[in-house]
């Protein structure tokens, strides 16, 4: 057992190529570590993570005998896995690493040589020291469940869904509506191919309806999530259809005797009226009609069931119920699409003073039924198309460009050029966006089909009559423009659709300030949700059109495919355990637990591994000190708090920083080349509260000056933020507090929470230094009184 | 109004201009950057047909730092104050403002001189002698004696139709008007 054995540290240094050099003292820091106990060898190297580096390490393991490896040089966020590897290679527990960064946390946020070196010295002592403390650890295995399910059956949905299962993988195609098809099924033509919408999408509905893989669940939303990456338990909500799919043939015998004629058509945009019960369009997916319970005479009124007469296969049933089924599947791919803005609130443009007003999604369904003015059925003569309702108006209404909408316009005036010769239609623009694949030779296209373009965000629109005045500057010529139009399309924001923030909440996915779901990474993991095996893609995630959300679509499938494949996901072995010798089973521990990981049987806690996180809230919390965390041993931390608080570096003060969020804000900041005093040194832990008053105690007792607990400003664990805050704000001020009982000046105590856009907030840390500085001074009583209580 | 050759040189640029204005504007001075030229705010002006630069290109020229032009132009004066531009613009601009601080910096600086400057200053002298409007006394104080003899027999015609009266007419209220701008004057002087 390696623990067991007398430790044999090796130390390796990295220049980066200057990076790290050139501000910090790399062979001083060498030199220093070489006399810290148990350090057999300490090197240094131009880049570690070439391969001469990492041969260097790997031979010094053999060469020494070495049995711990302290790495020190970028963020272990870039190269952890790779140094790793190198121990692994040898033969030794890539647990037996520590790897500390002295690159993003010290030559890049400080410029003084002397002190920067003095702190890289110090955060290398502190990592000796914890390596000393360090024990080989074994990730678990646990199977994934090989199935997926794909929320929304738009466009995006269903390729998502034929992607995995042809794959092979079992696939739950959620909707809330009674089809799948989404948006695209309301579109005429597509730009700028000009591709029948239907036409192209509808034999994909087919194929993913009849594929054995798919199992297509319509009117349902999922609303509880479980279980953990791999085997989520998805609860959804099935509302009732009370139609039969098995059983209907979609006749529509029952939608002629339905007295119910004049309910708003949603799939026509309201232009047009369907019955109470209907098929949502022909080419529908499930092919089964639906009632509406909010329109139907028998649950409105209670009489009528007129259509159950019609239905000669018996297919109608009244006493269909509301039911809830959960579903286990590997992952999850939210692919949940847009709805279009109301442009109402906006009254410059008068939407819903004229018939002839409309949306862009109305005119694609005006389009489809022979284009012709919605009031007198007449061919429109002149139809102004104004763009950005809605869109590049932070103030008013939506601050994002939606994206698709010139394009929208475009292929909407070219269309109505084609349906009616004579027509005149005029686009007006505020900026023409037409970068894409083949989009600039519409436009163009455009142009020579006698399409007219004004330059000019619209004023004014107002009924006239039969006509509509409109009223903007043509900002090209820099004058006011009056005419009067037949048609006025709107091109509206494109909006997240309704429930959006919810599901996404439901699998860890955030929203951005414009509602959308947020990626995990803007570039590189551009369809991963914070969650592993939980994917967006489509319009989810913003405003794109069809070609993107197919490629999109695909993209998550892919990556939920790779997680699957394996069959199996490794289970970090960073874990909370109970000593069970020293635990009484007061159950102090179960009320803190944000996972309910913790239980009591045979009058002792118990861990359950699989739920636990490893946030290590229960360890300082437990009155007999009988919870540990594996991999951030109570010996293993205060190792660290002794190490990086030795030294010459004073005032000192140790940063105990969240290591998702918090810890990567510093490596920001670092990235940033933003500076602040080197008197701070940063301790990862696995979230603050993992830190209790006895550890503060141990920093003042070790040579420290001051703490500052930095904590992610929205990773809570379930909490909301502002509870999350509230807790973090009373850990702080309770260790504050307990601190003047020993005559600490609460100022040497502070407490940062940031979220990583702005780990600009660290600029605090200039504040901690000057706060410490001011401090009343930590008096020898106080420091024996410190003293007393942690040796008692 | 403005008379100038559609060229902008480098002698006509100003680079603190814009600095200066959002200084004077405050918190309202920060949305002046965002404007991108949409051109709402002219689209639903009701005077911008007799303007010699749009209040949207009054934007632009701010942006580039054209100082006289601005100063120099109708826009600023001609301005009806009804807020049209502010309430619609996208980037919540507050145009009204902008024209309003844009007179303040115009009424400063004597080279700025254009007609409707001159109106406006004529005006308000007017209305604060007199507590309203008198067409005559306007008449004299803006137009040079030169243009009497002239615009007679208009003004004859105007006199039949009792549109203009000879003799000075004085509002019943005038010191209270004048009291009114005694307290403008003096808040003016606190702010600044």
């Amino acid at each position: 057992m390696v623990s067991s054995e007398e430790p044999r540290i090796g130390v390796f240094i990295c220049h980066c190529g200057g990076n790290i050099s050139d501000v910090v003292d790399v062979e001083k820091v060498r030199e220093a570590a070489s006399k810290m106990p148990g350090v057999v060898v300490a090197e240094t190297n131009r880049y570690m993570c070439s391969k001469t580096g990492l041969d260097l390490i790997k031979d010094s393991i053999k060469k020494y005998g070495l049995n711990r490896v302290v790495e020190a040089s970028c963020t272990p966020r870039m190269h952890l896995n790779t140094f790793r590897r190198a121990l692994v290679d040898t033969g030794l527990n890539p647990y037996l690493l520590d790897m500390v960064n002295i690159r993003e946390h010290c030559s890049w946020v400080h410029t003084d040589k002397d002190t920067a070196t003095e702190k890289a010295i110090a955060i290398v002592r502190g990592s000796v020291m914890r390596a000393h403390h360090l024990e080989p650890l074994q990730p678990e295995y646990r199977p994934v469940e090989r199935s997926v399910m794909v929320v929304g059956g738009g466009v995006s949905g269903i390729f998502a869904s034929l992607e995995l299962a042809n794959k092979g993988y079992q696939v739950y195609l959620v909707d809330r509506k009674p089809s799948i098809g989404g948006r695209m099924m309301q579109l005429s033509k597509t730009f700028p191919t000009l591709d029948c919408s239907t036409c192209i999408l509808a034999p994909r509905m087919v194929e993913v309806g009849q594929h054995p893989n798919v199992k297509i669940i319509t009117l349902a939303e999922p609303v509880k999530v479980s279980g953990s990456p791999g085997n989520y338990d998805v609860t959804l909500r099935i509302k009732p259809r009370y139609v039969d799919v098995s059983n209907c043939a979609s006749c529509g015998d029952c939608a002629k005797k339905c007295p119910m004629k004049r309910v708003p058509n949603e799939h026509e945009a309201g232009l047009a009226y369907r019955t109470a019960i209907y098929l949502p369009f022909p080419q529908a997916i499930p092919q089964a009609y639906v009632i509406d319970p909010e329109h139907c005479l028998y649950f409105q009124k209670g009489t009528c069931k007129v259509c159950a007469k019609a239905c000669t296969r018996g297919a109608i049933n009244f006493d269909d119920k509301e039911r809830l089924e959960t579903i286990r599947v590997g992952a999850i791919v939210l692919a949940t699409g847009i709805d279009v803005m109301d442009p109402s609130p906006l009254k410059e443009y008068s939407y819903g003073q004229h018939p002839d007003i409309v949306t862009n999604l109305q005119f694609e369904r005006l389009l489809l039924q022979g284009m012709l003015r919605p009031s007198d059925k007449n061919v429109p003569k002149k139809v102004a198309f104004i763009l950005c309702v809605g869109s590049r108006s932070p103030e008013r209404a939506q601050a994002y460009c939606s994206k698709v909408c010139c394009m929208i316009a475009l292929k909407q005036a070219f269309l109505l050029k084609e349906f009616h010769a004579e027509s005149e239609p005029w686009v007006f623009y505020t900026d023409m966006r037409a970068a894409g694949k083949w989009y600039e030779e519409f436009y163009t296209r455009c142009r020579e089909h006698g399409v007219k373009f004004v330059r000019g965000r619209v004023a004014e629109v107002k009924p006239n009559g039969s006509s509509i005045t409109l009223r903007a500057e043509d900002t090209l010529l820099g004058a006011q423009i009056e005419e009067n139009f037949d048609l006025v399309v709107l091109s509206t924001a494109l909006l997240p659709s309704i429930g959006t923030k919810e599901v996404g909440q439901l699998v860890g996915m955030d929203t951005g300030p414009d509602g959308f779901l947020l990626e995990k990474h803007y570039k590189l993991e551009p369809v991963d949700g914070a969650w592993t095996g939980v994917y967006a893609a489509g319009c989810a995630l913003g405003p794109k059109d069809v070609r993107e959300s197919v490629v999109e679509a695909m993209s998550a499938a892919s990556r939920a495919s790779t997680f699957l494949g394996g069959g199996k996901i490794e289970v970090s072995p960073e874990k909370a355990f109970v000593i069970e010798d020293l635990c009484d089973g007061c159950g102090v521990c179960l009320q803190y637990c944000p996972k309910n990981a913790l239980s009591i049987s045979n009058g002792k806690a118990t861990i359950n591994p699989v739920s636990c996180i490893g946030c290590g809230i229960c360890v300082p919390v437990c009155p007999k000190q009988a919870i540990d965390l594996k991999h951030n041993t109570e010996k293993q931390l205060l190792a660290s708090i002794y190490g990086v608080s030795q030294g010459n570096l004073k005032p000192l003060i140790v940063a105990f920083t969240e290591k998702v969020v918090g810890y990567r804000a510093a490596d920001m900041y670092g990235l940033d080349r933003r500076k602040y005093p080197p008197n701070i040194v940063i301790i990862e832990v696995p979230t603050t509260r993992r830190v209790g008053l006895k550890h503060v105690l141990h920093a003042f007792n070790a040579g420290a000056d001051g703490v500052v607990f930095v904590e992610a400003e929205d990773n809570w664990y379930g909490l909301s933020k502002e509870d999350g805050l509230k807790q973090f704000r009373g850990h702080v001020s309770q260790i504050q507090r307990e601190l003047r009982k020993f005559g600490v000046d609460a100022a040497r105590v502070m407490a940062v929470a940031v979220t990583l856009p702005q780990y600009y907030k660290l600029e605090i840390f200039d504040t901690v230094v000057n706060r410490v500085k001011g401090a009343k001074p930590l008096t020898d009583d106080a420091k024996a009184k410190i003293k007393g209580v942690l040796s008692s | 109004m403005n008379t100038w050759s559609r060229k902008i040189t480098p002698d006509m640029m100003d680079p603190n201009f814009e600095t200066t204005l959002r200084k004077k504007l405050g918190e309202k001075g920060e949305k002046i950057p965002l404007c991108f030229q949409c051109g709402v705010c002219s689209g639903s002006c009701p005077v911008a047909f007799a303007m010699d630069f749009t209040p949207r290109q009054i934007m632009e020229l701010i942006k580039l730092g054209v100082k006289d032009l601005v100063l120099n132009s109708s826009t600023i004066w001609l301005c009806a104050a009804c807020y049209s531009c502010s309430v619609r613009c996208p980037q919540g601009v507050d145009l009204k403002q902008v024209m309003d601080t844009l007179k303040e910096m115009a009424l400063e600086d004597p080279k700025y001189s254009v007609a409707e400057k001159a109106f406006y200053e004529k005006f308000i002298e007017v209305v604060r002698k007199n507590g309203r409007m008198d067409e005559v006394a306007l008449y004299v104080k803006l137009m040079p004696k030169s243009t009497i003899m002239r615009n007679l027999g208009f003004g004859l015609k105007l006199y039949q139709k009792g549109k203009i009266h000879l003799s000075p007419t004085k509002s019943n209220s005038a010191d209270q008007v004048a009291k009114i701008f005694e307290k403008v004057l003096a808040k003016e002087v606190q702010q600044q």
